[in-house]
This record gives structure tokens, sequence and C-alpha cells, in this order.
């Protein structure tokens, strides 16, 4: 039996509304950006789990979000997104307003940048991940897979199930989920629990070592050869558990340091006689914020893509990219990594519920990695001018600089 | 058909626009008034500017500008609680404003308002920040603008491929009308209304066979916005408070059987009071404890049973309302509207002793507060009262603003639940009858009735279940008049075929009934009695009794 004391929370719902307030208007100032929203969701629970087995386990739960999410639409109808998300379980957890300013005027320069920024054209070619964007690649691409159930059901892709001890990675790349961790570099991690909802301790589960498959992250539903649940039975209230991500990390021994892979991307790139490679700067899952919508439980979508050049032209940001192929398929053309990891905090949904989770990972550069275009609605921008700008003519917003260059 | 219950509706419709033509409204000073509140509201004032600024200048290239706009606002404030077995199980207080932009292209003969482009809900903001207002009806009166156009053009596409013969207006006009009320407030102490939730449901101790008992509250307080491009600007403010109690348990042979006792009313006052409260949960736990005991109903009855008038209200709410609404058909379909009545207009539906009335411009009746009530509907149209059914004549049905064939114009029944579309409900329906009879004369007509036809019990029902189930009911014996509770039962052809042949009293009696959601609807009716009807044994599966009893009443609270 155990029983953890919960702090009682500390947020003061006055002085909150106030501050979402201040910071929903500082997107007054920019008549581009059509909608957006700041949301501050504080939850506080306590599960309590027992069993005929003797299991009597009492967890509480704190957990503080921000999101701050800011939308904009091309002239050619592509909706463009922007979303930060901060979380903590204390108010000065949060970042100060001057640095939650800076934040939301880049997300407002990003959104412009992006509005005119010319679509992404098919391509198959070398391509940068930053931690972040590898962090979310990992967790819908191997992560998910790697979730127990999924290696009986009859309906399942079952990509993994018979490749126990066999490789799947590179040889330099170590996978393992970790939810008795708190922390890495100081970044609190959502996915940290002390015992899962079925009542089993959590623990540190190596599922990948050197590139070879160990393990699954396994519930109470035993699957061939794992008969036994590593603590990663998780669900929402009112679903049943599953096997669940709490905090994946990937962890690299070929490493470079982070100001050098760019360098190593040109190089790839005309190693391969390519054009350009990729950047991906961020990118934004079924694992983001969009819990009002289904679970996409596989979906990768890039938001911030660069086109980095040989010949020493500035980077060129694109939009609308999509990644294609068998995602998996390029998990093996990982040539090295960064020497920094990078959370990404979230929360996940699939067939057990929201469950909040992070990833971790350094940035990743990929040989070989396949885009094409990405549908788009064809609904035109907003045809007056917001309120407050009524004076501009409408959607014909002037474009500031074409290809937002940096 | 009949307007205010004088005026032939044809002949009403005339003078009605003749004369709101010459004087709209009223004269001048109130109408000051009205502007001056109309005004210093913020929200009407950010959905005026709005609606101005998208009318002289809402355009997109080939296609047409909007004739028509509106903007409904619903502010709606809510507090729900419930408690199970005395303890509060959940309570949350709620706040939510909500925006639907409507714009219609083409003009009132075929528009664009089908499918997408019926309009775009939005939530506005709480705070009356009128900048931030107005940017979200911006977003929302151009999307609905956008596919209204798309929703225009594959209109105009079906259109082509149907034969419309008798062609009746997609929206009908309507004068403007302008009318200010205040807002409504959620005043309540929530800590009194809990109390009273958990205190009568820790009645459940004093009879261990109840498997659930709970009490729940849901009050909401209302405040709504319309403005449109005709002119109309209305605020009103209702509120609907409502506490329900529920037992369920099942009988030695396992069926189940269930109750739920409510209250509902406009005015909080009338709600019960925390000890008249506590009195109706030991009753509930009496009734409870009699209905398992109770014997089960003969497989077959067909003879009279008089309905009590609350049975009345739920049978004449869930067998007329449906049908007496103009909901118009699909395009291209001939019927009048839908429903069992589309072609009974001027056709008997009920007994020739009863009329059917609505009106939403009564506040009370016989004292008790009226939850239907209105002045203008929510498409800006004002109420007056419509007979609905004249002397078992159907002579109307209540309208909005979506004509049907021979009901060109809106009778004030265009109503919203929310932010979604409006159609036609009623407000304060009154099933009117010219004779009446005391509870005593319909319990002896009904046991004259039984002598004649050799019967030994007739049935009174007190209460109905969902769909139409009787849950309190009652043999009335004919040799000596008393009641025997029995369960298990339900009605055979209770339909709208019985109401029009075989009712044939009411009571003096009509008891406001106020319904449950949104839009809020009142139904007050009489007893009636059927003179034929049959009850039926129910055809349920008897589920096994729990396995061990309830926990010990006398337990304390052991430590986890």
């Amino acid at each position: 039996m155990r029983i953890f004391s919960s702090a009682p929370i500390a947020f003061s719902q006055k002085e909150w509304e106030e501050k979402i307030r201040k910071y929903s208007a500082l997107f007054r100032k920019y008549p581009e950006i059509y909608s957006s929203t700041v949301t501050l969701q504080v939850d506080q629970t306590t599960s309590y789990f027992v069993s005929s087995e003797g299991s009597k386990v009492e967890t509480p739960g704190l957990m503080a979000r921000l999101v701050v999410e800011a939308n904009t639409r091309a002239e050619d109808g592509m909706d463009l997104v922007r979303v930060e998300t901060f979380e903590s379980t204390k108010p000065e957890g949060f970042p100060s307003e001057q640095e939650l300013t800076a934040k939301e005027e880049k997300m407002a320069a990003d959104l412009k940048a992006l509005r005119v920024a010319p679509l992404a054209e098919p391509f198959d070619g070398p391509a940068l991940l930053s931690g972040r964007a590898a962090a979310v690649f990992f967790h819908e691409v191997l992560g998910h897979r790697l979730e127990g159930h999924r290696q009986r059901g009859e309906t399942e892709g079952q990509t993994f199930t018979k490749k126990v001890n066999q490789p799947v990675l590179p040889v330099f790349l170590s996978v393992y989920d970790d939810p008795t961790l708190g922390t890495i570099n100081g970044v609190p991690l959502s996915g940290t629990y002390s015992h899962d909802d079925e009542g089993i301790p959590s623990q540190r589960v190596p599922l990948i070592q050197d590139g070879i498959l160990k393990n699954f992250l396994m519930s109470r539903m035993p699957i061939t050869n794992f008969s036994k649940s590593n603590g990663h039975g998780r669900h929402q209230a009112g679903f049943m558990p599953t096997g669940r991500q709490g905090n994946l990390i990937v962890q690299s021994s070929k490493i470079v340091k982070d100001s050098a892979m760019r360098a190593q991307l040109i190089d790839e790139v005309k190693k391969q006689g390519k054009p350009y490679g990729l950047y991906f700067e961020d990118v934004q899952g079924g694992f983001t914020l969009t819990t009002r919508e289904l679970p996409q439980a596989f979906q990768v979508l890039p938001v911030i893509v660069w086109r980095v050049y040989p010949d020493g032209r500035q980077d060129q940001l694109v939009r609308g990219v999509d990644i294609v192929g068998t995602p998996l398929a390029s998990l093996n053309r990982i040539l090295l990594t960064g020497d920094k990891t990078e959370v990404f905090n979230g929360i996940c949904g699939a067939e057990s519920g929201s469950v909040p989770v992070s990833a971790s990972a350094p940035a990743m550069l990929f040989s070989e990695m396949e885009v094409q275009k990405r549908s788009a609605s064809r609904e035109r921008p907003p045809i007056l001018p917001a309120p407050g700008f009524e004076e501009m003519s409408g959607s014909s917003t002037p474009a500031s600089q074409a290809g937002g260059a940096r | 058909m009949k307007i205010s219950g004088r005026i032939p509706a044809w002949r009403a419709a005339v003078i009605l626009f003749a004369s709101l033509a010459l004087s709209p409204f009223g004269v001048a000073a109130p109408q000051k008034q009205i502007a001056a509140d109309a005004a210093s509201d913020p929200i009407l004032r950010a959905l005026q500017t709005e609606l101005s600024r998208s009318k002289a200048q809402l355009k997109m290239e080939n296609v047409d500008s909007p004739f028509y706009i509106e903007y409904r606002v619903f502010d709606v404030e809510q507090f729900d609680a419930s408690a199970a077995f005395g303890a509060l199980r959940e309570q949350n207080r709620t706040r939510l404003r909500l925006i639907r932009a409507v714009v219609r292209l083409g003009d009132y003969k075929v528009d664009s308002f089908i499918n997408a482009g019926q309009g775009i809900s939005d939530i506005l903001p709480l705070d009356n920040d009128e900048l931030a207002i107005r940017h979200v009806v911006w977003l929302a009166t151009d999307q609905a603008y956008k596919r209204a156009s798309e929703a225009f053009s594959n209109k105009k596409a079906m259109l082509k491929q149907l034969n419309v013969d008798q062609p009746v207006d997609d929206f009908a006009k309507a004068e403007p009308a302008v009318s200010i009320g205040p807002l409504a407030k959620l005043d309540v102490d929530p800590v009194k209304w809990t109390k009273m939730l958990e205190s009568a449901t820790t009645v459940y101790r004093t009879d261990p066979q109840i498997q659930s008992f709970l009490a729940s509250l849901n009050f909401t307080v209302l405040s709504q916005y319309f403005v449109n491009t005709e002119g109309t600007i209305t605020r009103n403010g209702s509120a609907h408070y409502q506490i329900v109690m529920t037992a369920s348990e099942q009988a030695h042979d396992g069926m189940r059987l269930e109750r739920s006792p409510q209250f509902t009313s406009s005015h909080i006052e009338e709600l019960p009071s925390p000890e008249e409260f506590q009195k109706d949960a030991l009753k509930l736990v009496a009734d409870m404890k009699n209905l398992r005991e109770a014997p089960i109903v003969d497989e077959e009855y067909r003879g009279p049973v008089l309905f009590s008038n609350d049975a009345a209200t739920d049978m004449f709410f869930d067998l007329i309302v449906p049908n007496v609404l103009g909901r118009r058909p699909a395009p291209g379909r001939p019927a009048r509207t839908v429903g069992a009545f589309a072609s009974s207009w001027k056709a008997r539906v009920l007994p020739d002793f009863i009329s059917v009335v609505d009106d939403p411009t009564m506040d009370l009746f016989n004292g008790h507060g009226l939850g239907g009530s209105y002045k203008v509907d929510d498409e800006g149209v004002r109420a007056a009262a419509i007979t609905v059914v004249d002397k078992g004549t159907l002579v109307n049905y209540l309208i909005g603003r979506v004509p049907i064939r021979d009901f060109p114009a809106s009778n004030g029944h265009g109503r919203a639940s929310g932010s979604g579309n409006t159609g036609p409900a009623p407000g304060n329906l009154f099933f009117r009858a010219s004779k009446t009879s005391t509870r005593e004369d319909l319990k002896n007509q009904l046991l004259d009735e039984c002598r004649t036809r050799g019967l030994k019990y007739g049935y009174y029902v007190d209460t109905l279940g969902p769909r139409l189930s009787p849950r309190m009911l009652y043999r009335v014996w004919t040799d000596d008049g008393h009641e025997e509770l029995v369960r298990g039962a339900v009605f055979n052809e209770l339909d709208i075929r019985a109401l029009r042949s075989d009712l044939v009293a009411a009571g003096d009696d009509p008891l406001v009934s106020n319904r449950t959601g949104l839009p809020f609807m009142t139904i007050v009716a009489p007893s009636v009695m059927f003179d034929e009807l049959e009850v039926k044994r129910a055809d349920n599966t008897s589920e096994k009794l729990p396995d061990y009893p309830a926990p010990a009443m006398t337990a304390g609270r052991s430590g986890f």
C-alpha cells in the first residue's frame, strides 16, 4: 500500500484569468492572425485503485497546462496554425510575461511568414529534424507500434511483433520509456507516474537497445513471450487500460554538436547531389493538444519546415509539407544525432483515452525523407478586414516579405 | 384558423401587415428608451456594428451579396448538482456564450438556407469586450457567407432536378420587432441547494431494498440577443429551475421499477422548500415499497382509463406536440408538413370538447409560472396566442419563418435550443375543455362505464414514465371504488387515433407542466378519460436480484 500526498492547488483563478486575458490580447495587433486562444487548464486528480489481489494505490495528480494557439489562412485557403504549450505543477513554473510575449511574437512572425511561404514540392532527400520534431516522430512512428496490445489484434499491423531481438533501428540508437523520471535537463516530464492504472509500479523499460528490439509497453494483457506488465497499463477514466507510453526517451551514441548538424545536412545534400535538404524545425502530431479532435494516433504534421540550400543561399520556409512513404523505413535512415535532448510534452489520445505523455530526443539527420504537398481546403481568407483594422482592404493583407527568409 | 382567438387568420394576416405598416409597435416614448437600452448594451452594440459592416460590404466575386443576415446570441448560466445516497456526487456552475450567425443569399422566395448554408455557431467571449466579440462575429459571418454561397449553388442544381408544383417561399417575410427586456441572472446559494439534495437522499437508509436513490437539480438562466438586417433587435432573459428525484429497485420477481418525480418552474420560489422536499423523499420511499409489493397487472384489459392531469400533460406532449409543428418537408416533397397531422388541416384530431391554444404571452396560470413564456421568438417575431385546435379541429400549425403550404407567415413559434437551428416549437400549450368534471365525477364516470360493460375494475393512471409507460397505475374496483396500485403495465395503441375517437371526458383541474430542456415549453392540461384503451402486461425480461444485500446501513465509515 502506498499513499502519496498531494499538494493543494496554488493557482489563483482570478489572477490567472487576468493573465490569460492579457496574453490573449497580445494577438490583437496582428490583423493576419484570424483567431487565437490562450487556455489555462489546471487539473488536480486523485485516483484510487484496489484489487482482490491486495493492491491499494492512491495516486494524486496535479497538472497545469498553458496553451497558446494562433491561426491564419494563406491566400490559397491553407489553414496554418502555431501552438505553444507550457506545463508546470506550480504557477511560477510558467514563463514570465516577457518570455511569453516573445513567444507570441515569434508565433505571429512564423504565421506571417508561413502565409506567404511557397508550397512544398514533392521531395525525397536528406532531412534534419529538430529534437522536438524527432521526439514527436518517435512517439508516433515507433512508440505507438511498441504498445503491447498492438502485437495481438488481428486488425493491427503488428510491425514489430516478430522482430524481438532483431535490429529495428541503427545500432547507435536506444529507446526506453521511463515514467519514474521527473525531469530531463530541468524540464518536467508529463508522463511521470508512480503506479500505472492497473496498480503496477512504474519502471524504466528498455525498449530498443543498440538498435535491437527488446521489449514492449506492457499492461496486464499478456502477449506471446511477454506475460507480465511492466507498468505501462494506462487509461483515461472510463476507458480500459492498455499498454501506453509514459516518458519515451531516445538516446544516441553517434553524436555531433547541435551546431554542427546543419553542416552535416549540407554535406549530405551535396553527397546525394540534391538541390536542397529539409530542416523540420517543428512538427505537430496527434500528440499535441488537439484534444478536442479525435485521436490521430499516427499522424505527424510538420509545421515549420525550411529548405536548406547547399550553395549558401538563405534558408527558405515552405508550407504544406506532408511526410509520406513508410515513416518506419525512414527510422533506418538516421545517420547521426545532435548532442542536446529536447522534450515534447503533450496529451496522447488512443483507444484507452487521453493520457499525459512526453517524448524526448536529440536532433537527427536522416539520409532520406519523402514528402509531398498537403491537401488543403480552398476556402479563402476572410473577405472583410478584422474589426479594429477596418481601413485595411480585407484578404489582400500586404505580405511583408515573400519567402520568409531568415 | 385563429390568431388571438378572434380574427380569422387570412384576415388577420392582412390586418396585421396593414396595422404594423402604419404604427410599428407602440408609441414613441418607450421606443426612445429601447434605443437607449440597446445602445448601452455592449453585446448589442458589437452585433450591430458587425451587422451593418457585413451588410454594406460583404461580397465575393461572382457571388451575390447577402439579402439577409442575423445574429443570435445565447448566454447561458447553469448550476447543476446531484447527490446520491446522502452524499453530493457533483456540482458544476457553467457559463457559456454562443453565437449563431446566419447569412442568406438569394431572396425570400429561394434562398441559400439549406445544409451547410444554415449558419455558423461559435463561442463568444464572456467578457463584454466589444472588439473581442466583434472578432468572433466577423469570422462567423465570413464563414456563414461562404458556406451559404456553396449551399446555394448546390441547392439551385438540386432544384433543377425536381418538380416543385406548389412553390412556397423559403423564408417568410416578417415585420421588424424591437424589444429590449431585462437580462437573466443566476442568483442562488449553492450550499442551500446541495444540502437539500444530500439530506433528501439520506432517506434511502430507511429501505435497504431501494437500489438507487438520487436527487439532482439543474438551474438554467438564459439571456438571448437577436439582431437582423431587417431592423429587429431583441433581448430577453428567461429561467428554468428543475429538481428531480429518482429511485429504482427490483420487485421480488426481478422486475425493475423506477420513479422520478420532478419539479420544474420558471420561478425559483415555486420549488419545494427543504422540508417539503424531505417529505417528498419519504413519500417516494413509501411509493417504492408499495410499488414493489403491488400485484402485476392482468395479461390484458380493454376498457375505460382515467389519466390524471400529470399523466395527461405527458401524453399530450408526446402525442400532440410533434404533430402540430409546421415543419417543412424536404424540397420536392408534396406534403404540407411532416408529422402525423400533415394532411389533417381543417380535420378533426381531438374530440370536439377540446381546444388547444398556444399562448407564449402569458406569464402565469392560476398563480403558477409558465416556463414557455416569451414576447418575441428566437427568429425575432412577436409572439401571439394561436389557436391550434378549435373544438377538436386542427386549424393551425405552430410555425416559424420557414413557411409551409397555406401558411406563408410565422406565427411567432420559431424557437432555438441553444446555438443550433431554430425550428417550430410551442411556448405555453393549453389543452382546454369546454365541458369539465370534478375528479369525483370522473371517477364515477369511470365506474359507471365499468358497470355498463361488466368490468370488475377500471384503470387510473397517476404518472407516466418514458415512452408513455404507466408508473403509478391503479385498478379502481367497480364494487366499492377502492384503488389498488399495480405494476408491470404498458398501454397498447395509445396514439392519435385513440385521442381523436376515445377521449370522452376532461377534468376541471388543469396542471402546469413545465417541460425539461430547451427551448423552454409548458403544457397545461386537465385530467382526461378514455372510454376504451388497452392495458397489457409489459413484455420485459426480468433480471435476477443482486446476489447479496446492500451494505449494512449501520456501518460507519472505515479508513482506507
